[in-house]
This record gives structure tokens, C-alpha cells and sequence, in this order.
């Protein structure tokens, strides 16, 4: 039977290979954008989703600087507590995020789309890149739309162009690296329901444990290095000053450096789960 | 039409042997769909996460960054805290039983059980049954852990009774009232996306975490009278014992009358569902 068929032609399959042309740094670009365009229609046409899980932040952080106003500054004036719990309102509200884009990204795996990814001419890595993006953009819309809820109860930027755009950015590139972490839980999930319950006890201690609602004054003694060194805090804080117009480089490294870390181990991680899903 | 006649006897015979109506029927019927919501909730890894592992997390999590700060005011925040927080849980119940509402509607449950010689009432009532013994069981595990934090409850057997008689009153309510989400829009990821809406600011708005004095003047009055916050009113009194009966009829009457209201909508909603 063999002999029946025809002598394959090495030099026709690599023009073929090459025509497809999957390689190559413009290509890489224009398929990350292709897929990053793709997963924010899908937000768009399911408006839902985005609009709640930008109304929540904000209704926390009304009802907060209501509440805990008087509590925390002995001054009592709601207008500087809002500008103390805006950063970590939208820290919060980014990484409870982690959960809807891993959701979407467990869908995906579920319904077969990743395969079907392989088995186009596009660049492997715009799979991830293009995810990456679109969550980035869906990150970006929330943070200003808190941010200008934030506007109406007295939060004020006190800084130049720069710090408004590292204030808006920092918290977008942490949640990202944190979300590789909800992305891994995806792969290895067999239902939409247990990467929520997987990755929401997680955060929420991470976040409650942070100089977000209250300085570290508030908490007690054996708790306060764990505290300050909680990367939540770390991004609150510089975050801060930022909105203050002050130097932040120290923070912010720190920031980037868990970004990098979480990246380092995690990166590696999923994509081989996602690798052997496959 | 002799045949006729015949067709409408034995017809008749078959209603009657199907006893769809009746008491006792009522009451068996939902203690079957009772005991098939507990096997589904029994299965789900993310109940556990539901009942234990969030409410340890308010509890735990409230108290760390609130009780240096509300010493300052003179409070003892874990007592203050722990009405809230089983409020919060009875909330979760709420939430997870319109969820699981909505999934039997689009599923296709609730037709399958229309067709059934079952009572009319016993997929609701299981229903709220089913979620009455997940919040009583998720209310125990909550006093466990404040044990541990140092919460005593101080209130004597009527107190005991009293506090008992306003939760499953309020889980009656809150089930009730999100019945209504799931009738309304049938879809459980619209539903869990949703049912966030009145359960954030009935709790947050309230003075279960923060004392009533700390708000904004125009907002005190609601943050005073609304319902969530005269239930943890009374249960904070009846776990310090010092029950306050003016407290708990208060408490009462809005749960009450809610319970009635929201019933009977829900019921509306019910009856159109086919």
C-alpha cells in the first residue's frame, strides 16, 4: 500500500510551512491583536459581567468611606479617607477580576477553542499574549471608572501626567501577573464553579491583611511585618503616592520585582499545564 | 357517549389516586426535593467554601483591621462583629439558593417536576428547606470559630431561642426575596452577577460593622432603621444579654412584613413561570 503513495516533496512542505509564515515578530503582534480583539468583543456583547465587576468596587468604596471614615482618621473627614482607600479599592477590585478572566479563559479550554487556535496559522504564543491584553484592557476600563467615582467624593491626583498613567498602569501589571496564577487553576479545573471557589480564598485574606482599609497602626503587633510586607500593601502604598504626585521608584521596584517573581514561577507552570491539556 | 362518560370516571379516578393536593402529600413531597437540594449541596466542593471558609474570613478578617481602631471607641468588636457576620451567611444562602433555582428552571427540573405527581408547593419549599439547614449549619461552624476569637454569648435560654427564632426568620426572608431574582431572569451566571445588587449595601450600609454615629448625617437614618441593621440590633442585644424585646418585635415585623410581601410576589412569579 505504501508504494501507492506519492514521494513527498520536502522542499513543497517547507514553502508551504513557510508561505504560512507563523514566526516572526510582525506576525506575533498582528495575531496577539487579532486574539486580544476577539476576547474583548466577548466582554462587549456580554456587558454584564464588566459592568458589575466595575459597580462593585465602587459601591465598596462609597459604602467604606462611609462607614470607616470616622473610624480611622481622627479627623473624620471623608473626602482624605477616600484618597487613602482608592488605591486599594482598585487593587481589590482587579484581582477579585482574576477570577472572571480565568473564567473566561477555563470557557475556552472547556468549548475547544485552544485546539482550534493550534490548528490555525497564527503565532502559538498570541493564545496567551492576546488573552493577556484583552484582560489588560478590560482591567483598564474598570480602574477608570473607579477612579472617577472616586472623583465625586473628594479624590483628587495631585501629580504630573506621569504618576497619573503609573497609577493607573501598576495595579493593571500586578493583577496580570497575579491572574497567570488563576490561569493555572483554569487549566487544571473541571468546572467554571471551582476555579472561582479556588482562587477567592486567596484573596481574600491577601487583601484584608494589607494597609488597604486601615494604616498599619490599626493592626495588632505580631501582625503588622506581615502587614507591611504583604505585596497588596506594597502596591496600596505606592500607589499613594502616586496619586500625591510624591516619588514612589522604591515601591514600585518592589511591585515590578513581585510582577517578575510571579512571572518566573508561574510562567513556566502554565504553560506546560496548558501544554499537556492540550 | 357512554365512552365519554367512562373516559371522564376514570379520568377522575386518576386525579384522585395521584393526591396531588392535601397536607400530607405537601409535606412529604418537600421533604423529598428537600433531600435531593441537600445530596446536590452535599456534592458541591464550593459549599464548603461557602459556609466555613468565608465567613472565618469576614469574621477573621474584620476583626484585624477593626478591633484596635473600634477599642478607641469603646468597643468590644468581636461581639459587635459576629450578628453581621451570621447575617452575611445567611445572605450567602440567599445567593446560592436563587443560583440553584435558576439552574433547575433552565435545566428543565422545574417542568420535569410540573409533569410529576408531586405537590405544587414542594419545589419551593424544598428548596428553602435545603438552604434553612445550610445556613443553621453554617451559623454553627461561625460560632465555633468566634469562639475562638474570644466571642461569649451571654444571653440565657430565651435568648438562645430568640436569637434562633430571627435567623431562620431572616434566611425564611432573604430566601424568599431571591426566589424572585431567579424567577425574574431564569439565568444563573446573570443571576450570580446580579445577586450581588441588594445584598452590598442591606449589609454594608448598616451599622453591623461600624456603629450608626460614624456615618455621614443624611445617611444615618437609613443606616438606623433599615431592616439588616435592626436585625443585628437585636441579636447583638440578645447574645449580650440583654435582650431587648422592643428590639426584637421590631426586627420582627420588618422581617415579617417583607417575608409577606416578597412572598406573595414571588408566588405571582411562580404561577406564571409555565
Amino acid at each position: 500500500m505504501t508504494n501507492h503513495l506519492p514521494q513527498l516533496d520536502t522542499d513543497a512542505i517547507a514553502a508551504m510551512v513557510a508561505s504560512r509564515r507563523e514566526g516572526g515578530l510582525r506576525r506575533t503582534f498582528h495575531d496577539i491583536l487579532m486574539v486580544a480583539w476577539r476576547n474583548t468583543l466577548i466582554e462587549i456583547r456580554n456587558p454584564a459581567s464588566i459592568l458589575v465587576s466595575t459597580a462593585f468596587p465602587i459601591s465598596l468604596l462609597f459604602v467604606f468611606t462611609a462607614s470607616f471614615a470616622r473610624v480611622v482618621s481622627s479627623d473624620g473627614s471623608f473626602s482624605s479617607y477616600a484618597q487613602f482607600l482608592l488605591p486599594f479599592i482598585i487593587v481589590q477590585g482587579l484581582l477579585f477580576n482574576t477570577v472572571n478572566i480565568s473564567n473566561l479563559f477555563y470557557e475556552d479550554l472547556d468549548n475547544g477553542m485552544d485546539v482550534r487556535l493550534r490548528a490555525m496559522p497564527i503565532a502559538r504564543f498570541a493564545a496567551v499574549g492576546g488573552r493577556l491584553l484583552a484582560s489588560g484592557g478590560r482591567l483598564l476600563f474598570q480602574t477608570t471608572g473607579i477612579v472617577l467615582a472616586a472623583y465625586l467624593i473628594g479624590f483628587r491626583f495631585q501629580g504630573n501626567l506621569f504618576s497619573v498613567l503609573g497609577f493607573l498602569l501598576l495595579p493593571i501589571v500586578f493583577t496580570l501577573s497575579v491572574s497567570l496564577f488563576g490561569f493555572y487553576i483554569a487549566i487544571g479545573a473541571k468546572s467554571a464553579e471551582s476555579v472561582a471557589a479556588a482562587i477567592n480564598p486567596w484573596i481574600l485574606p491577601l487583601t484584608f491583611m494589607s494597609v488597604g482599609y486601615v494604616p498599619k497602626e490599626g493592626f495588632p503587633d505580631w501582625a503588622q511585618p506581615i502587614i507591611v510586607h504583604n505585596p497588596v500593601s506594597i502596591v496600596s502604598e505606592a500607589m499613594r503616592a502616586l496619586a500625591l504626585g510624591e516619588s514612589a521608584f522604591g515601591s514600585i521596584g518592589i511591585v515590578l520585582l513581585w510582577s517578575l517573581l510571579l512571572i518566573l514561577i508561574l510562567g513556566p507552570l502554565t504553560l506546560r499545564a496548558y501544554e499537556r491539556r492540550l | 357517549m357512554n365512552l365519554d362518560s367512562d373516559i371522564d370516571f376514570l379520568a377522575q379516578r386518576m386525579i384522585a389516586q395521584r393526591q396531588e393536593s392535601g397536607w400530607r402529600r405537601a409535606v412529604v413531597d418537600s421533604w423529598l426535593i428537600t433531600g435531593r437540594n441537600l445530596i446536590r449541596l452535599k456534592r458541591n466542593p464550593i459549599v464548603i467554601v461557602a459556609i466555613a471558609i468565608f465567613p472565618t474570613v469576614f469574621l477573621a478578617g474584620f476583626w484585624i483591621i477593626g478591633q484596635k481602631l473600634m477599642a478607641r471607641q469603646g468597643i468590644d468588636y468581636i461581639q459587635y462583629l459576629v450578628p453581621i457576620i451570621n447575617i452575611q451567611v445567611l445572605f450567602f444562602a440567599g445567593l446560592g439558593s436563587s443560583i440553584m433555582l435558576a439552574k433547575d428552571i433552565e435545566t428543565g427540573m422545574m417542568n420535569r417536576c410540573r409533569v410529576m405527581p408531586i405537590s405544587r408547593v414542594a419545589v419551593v419549599a424544598g428548596l428553602v428547606m435545603a438552604y434553612m439547614v445550610r445556613a443553621l449549619i453554617a451559623t454553627v461552624i461561625l460560632f465555633c470559630v468566634a469562639y475562638g476569637f474570644g466571642f461569649r454569648f451571654y444571653g440565657g435560654l430565651f435568648a438562645w431561642i430568640g436569637y434562633f427564632t430571627l435567623i431562620i426568620t431572616f434566611t425564611a426572608t432573604c430566601i424568599t426575596g431571591y426566589t424572585i431574582l431567579a424567577l425574574k431572569l431564569r439565568d444563573p451566571t446573570l443571576v450570580d452577577a446580579v445577586s450581588i445588587i441588594p445584598y452590598t449595601p442591606l449589609l454594608l450600609l448598616s451599622n453591623g460593622f461600624s456603629p450608626t454615629e460614624n456615618f455621614p448625617s443624611w445617611l444615618q437614618p437609613f443606616v438606623r432603621y433599615q431592616p439588616v441593621s435592626i436585625t443585628s440590633d437585636a441579636l447583638r442585644s440578645l447574645l449580650n444579654g440583654d435582650a431587648s424585646l422592643a428590639l426584637f418585635i421590631a426586627s420582627m415585623a420588618w422581617l415579617l412584613g417583607l417575608l409577606i410581601v416578597l412572598g406573595a410576589w414571588s408566588v405571582r412569579l411562580y404561577k406564571r413561570l409555565s
